[in-house]
């Protein structure tokens, strides 16, 4: 129910059912006069206490308007056929009605100004969270440096560890050529310059050759199948041994992966380190020893494990310490 | 009702600018005059008073200009709140930007790492 009829609805209630329209239409006015007049006093002090929105004052105010236009209009056409009963009536609905035409040319004022602020607002929204996006965009990079340096110092810090526990448990290289050398010279790593398949026994003196003529003493004394190579009158060369026996010459060894370890390629072959697959038994090829077994027992520190493939003696021992001999 | 009609052109009057220094506020006042309804309630009333047969077609005026008036209002933007509280929204949002902007200068020139000099 709009205010107009709010009010008549009220002032026929107040008046009784015999009142007519036009009586009761000017009581409710007369009463809506003064009841506005103390709202409009009583707004000022309550307008500090709680703000209405524009929107809300200018419907309020439009609606005032109405009321008090249509009361106007209808007070005018009644003064023409009767009394006025009030005769200050009309001129307080007319104040009233300036006054709220006033209110309401103001209020829409406001309510443009405060378009023009709503619009600034909305490019400052806009502009919030475009630096909403950029600051969402630096905290995710921001992120993925904190990831990357953290793992690069990780792996720095690891490797300072592995640095350090190398660096306690180093040996000196004079060491290790020594040893390499104690276990070449003895031709424990490749065969001997002169040497060719079985096992040549040193130089033994005529006398003993004419005590033992033949092979067959040498097959029973040592259990190898024999075969003469040359006998000369003081010096013999007895080439003894099994021909099948692998016993790498320096050519050999040159060829093999030591020799060649400067030109394998940095990435391993189809992906894998020499070690890894040396280490996986999947490298082919022949395997030579190194050194007799004899001369491992001189350090403690090898370990060695030996796998048999046909014919041939595979060996990989390692060194603690990360070094490695192998063949 | 002459007097009515008086009161009405008097009020309607006090709307005018009365000199040259309120030139610049014409396109206001004209606004203004743009959402009065005293033109046309002075209008219906100057009718009634000649019993014009053009007084329906007043009164329908004034009706159609009050309902435009509640359907423009319907639809204006920003008027959902008080001027003091969207003064303040809008204090509050440019100091946002104006802290994003801070924000984003300071961690965009932030150096990160002590760059030692050489000795």
């Amino acid at each position: 129910m709009n205010t107009t009829d709010d009010i008549l609805w009220r002032a026929m209630v107040y008046c009784g059912p015999s009142a007519n329209r036009r009586h009761c239409l000017t009581l409710a006015s007369a009463r809506y006069c003064s009841r506005t007049r103390t709202r409009l006093r009583g707004e000022t002090v309550m307008a500090a206490a709680a703000e209405k929105p524009t929107k809300d004052k200018l419907l309020s105010t439009l609606d005032d308007i109405e009321v008090l236009s249509r009361e106007l209009i209808e007070m005018l056409a009644l003064s023409r056929t009767q009394k006025l009963p009030q005769p200050g009536e009309d001129t307080d609905i007319l104040e009233l009605l300036v006054q709220r035409d006033r209110e309401f040319q103001e209020l829409m004022q406001t309510a443009l100004e405060q378009g023009r602020v709503q619009q600034e607002m909305q490019a400052l929204e806009k502009e919030v969270e475009k630096r909403d996006s950029d600051i969402q965009q630096l905290q995710k990079q921001l992120k993925e440096a904190e990831h990357i340096l953290a793992t690069a110092v990780y792996q720095a810090k690891e490797k300072l560890k592995s640095i350090e526990n190398a660096r306690k448990g180093s040996i000196s290289s004079e060491e290790i050529i020594k040893y390499a050398h104690r276990i070449s010279a003895s031709n424990a790593v490749c065969a001997p310059l002169n040497w060719v398949p079985g096992i040549f026994f040193p130089p033994v003196s005529s006398s003993f050759i004419r005590l033992s003529h033949s092979c067959d003493f040498l097959r029973k004394m040592f259990g190898y199948t024999c075969s003469c190579s040359s006998i000369s009158s003081y010096d013999v060369h007895v080439c003894v041994g099994d021909p099948r026996r692998p016993y790498p010459t320096d050519l050999e060894m040159r060829s093999g992966i030591l020799g060649n370890m400067s030109n394998m390629p940095t990435n391993g072959v189809n992906g894998h380190l020499p070690g890894d697959a040396l280490a996986a038994g999947r490298l082919p090829g022949r395997f030579t020893l190194l050194c007799p077994p004899s001369a491992l027992f001189f350090s403690s520190r090898l370990s060695l494990s030996y796998k048999y493939c046909g014919l041939c003696v595979a060996v990989y021992f390692s060194v603690e310490l990360q070094y490695v001999y192998f063949c | 009702m002459t007097l009515f009609t008086h009161g009405l052109r008097r009020a309607l009057m006090t709307q005018q600018p009365l000199d040259v220094n309120m030139a610049t506020a014409e396109p206001v006042v004209e606004e203004a005059e743009d959402y009065s309804f005293l033109p046309i309630i002075h209008d219906i009333i100057k009718c009634m008073d000649r019993d014009s047969p053009d007084v329906h077609q007043e009164l329908n005026k004034l009706k159609t200009k009050i309902q435009e008036a509640r359907e423009q209002i319907s639809g204006l933007p920003g008027v959902d709140m008080s001027l003091a509280l969207q003064e303040s929204k809008l204090r509050m949002l440019r100091e946002q930007v104006q802290t994003k902007n801070q924000l984003l200068q300071k961690y965009k020139s932030l150096c990160m790492f002590d760059i030692p000099k050489p000795s």
